[in-house]
């Protein structure tokens, strides 16, 4: 796991930035470091409160900042610019090929700080900046186990080599569901408690299976059969049958693995002859999806049984005998219906 | 993660290729302990196939071979002596 910092020049020889950006500072000014993966506007800062403004996040000037500035009185604009350039940011941005007036390009050169600029409206150059950033500032972490995407559930299956995880994510594919990475998975936190997997270019659509080699999914099954990157919900840890070992039998509580830093869901499912992995991992797939949708299967029942135990009132009218006799009986009902 | 480790020079021609990684994989496949081969700041599981050739190391480049378990004695000598050998080939 790592956290990292990211300099200008580095920002800059990024392809979707290089064909759009361009830089106007001393190429000195390029060796500054960025701290944040996404970059900030001025806003409520050109009144001159620059107190929420981060010292290590790229600023952007947009229109109508660039419009506010050109409308400010010299001396008015001078004590802004000071305060501004004075938090030492690493680099500005103007956007829709926007000129920096020439009192704030003088400032911001005067405190090594980058100036870049770009023909992209705000909202354009935003996302282009901040996928960079984020792809090279953010917690990251690469894990062995094979991310497949089951239901629309992002479900990392990991366990000792040998164990079988490729061969039940084989037949996961077969039956629809699709393929993120096989045995080396890059994980990266993207925004608070999101953590999002994928392949390293080099192995992506590609899987190994002991006795077959090395097989390519999309060609095999086709485009439906794999994606690019998924939010990681659930780690599967396949595991040897171990008759001593005591597994989760209630459901009640969920165990939480950190993976790039964000807690995720973690069962460990033990595997045996004539159990079918596949169909477990479906079901532990639909069961993510119900309690997403606010049912929680164990706690209701567990609920249901705490309300079983709970003593009956001794005096009771017919109304409640009633209710309570037609509790007794429920699952024999329904079979007959 | 405790366990030992030892640095190693991939000295044959083509480098850390699909058949060697193989070979390693074999090799490291048959201990028991965790085998994990290393390159700067990448790190794979060595019983992988799909993550040795994710590591790319070319000839030349320097790995950290690391071992951690019961047999690691055995796995680090074994494997070593599998990349000091070129993995067979020249």
């Amino acid at each position: 796991m790592r956290l990292r910092r990211m300099t200008v020049s580095e920002v800059l020889a990024a392809p979707s930035i290089a064909e759009a950006f361009w830089s106007r500072g001393d190429s000195s000014t390029q060796d500054r470091c960025i701290g944040q993966p996404t970059v900030q506007r001025l806003g409520v800062a050109l009144t001159g409160y620059v107190e929420h403004l981060d010292s290590d996040r790229v600023q952007m000037v947009g229109r109508s900042e660039h419009g506010y500035l050109c409308t400010l009185a010299p001396a008015a604009l001078a004590t802004l610019i000071e305060r501004l350039v004075a938090v030492n940011f690493p680099a500005w941005v103007f956007t829709c090929g926007l000129e920096p007036p020439p009192e704030l390009a003088a400032g911001i050169a005067r405190h090594q700080q980058a100036l870049l600029t770009t023909r992209l409206e705000s909202p354009a150059a935003t996302d282009r900046l901040n996928e960079v950033l984020t792809e090279h500032l953010t917690v990251s972490e690469t894990v062995h186990g094979v991310l497949v995407d089951v239901y629309g559930v992002g479900m990392l299956l990991t366990g000792k080599s040998g164990i079988g995880k490729s061969e039940v994510a084989l037949e996961l594919i077969s039956h629809g569901h699709r393929l993120v990475s096989d045995d080396v998975l890059h994980l990266q936190q993207v925004r608070p408690g999101v953590v999002v997997g994928h392949s390293p270019d080099l192995t992506r659509h590609h899987m190994e299976i002991r006795g077959l080699g090395i097989i390519n999914i999309r060609d095999l099954f086709g485009a439906a059969a794999v994606r690019e990157r998924k939010r990681v919900e659930q780690v599967i840890e396949l595991l040897e049958w171990d008759p001593g070992e005591a597994y989760d039998r209630l459901g009640l509580d969920t165990q939480y693995l950190t993976l790039a830093g964000v807690p995720v869901a973690h069962a460990r499912l033990p595997v045996r002859p004539g159990r079918s992995m596949r169909l477990v991992i479906e079901v532990a797939a639909r069961n993510r999806l119900l309690q997403a949708q606010g049912t929680h299967s164990a706690r209701a029942f567990a609920d249901r049984l705490d309300g079983r135990l709970r003593p009956v009132p001794t005096r009771t009218d017919s109304g409640a005998e009633a209710s309570v006799a037609g509790e007794t009986s429920p699952s024999r009902r329904s079979d007959v219906e | 993660m405790p366990g030992i480790q030892k640095e190693f020079v991939i000295t044959n021609k083509l480098g850390l290729h699909a058949r060697a990684s193989a070979t390693l994989v074999r090799v490291a496949t048959q201990f028991r302990c965790e085998v994990t081969l290393s390159k700067g700041d990448q790190s794979v599981n060595a019983k992988s196939i799909l993550g040795m050739l994710t590591l790319a190391a070319a000839k030349g480049s320097t790995v950290v071979l690391g071992c951690a378990g019961e047999d690691q004695e055995g796995a680090l000598l074994a494997i070593g002596k599998c990349i000091e050998d070129k993995f067979g080939e020249e």
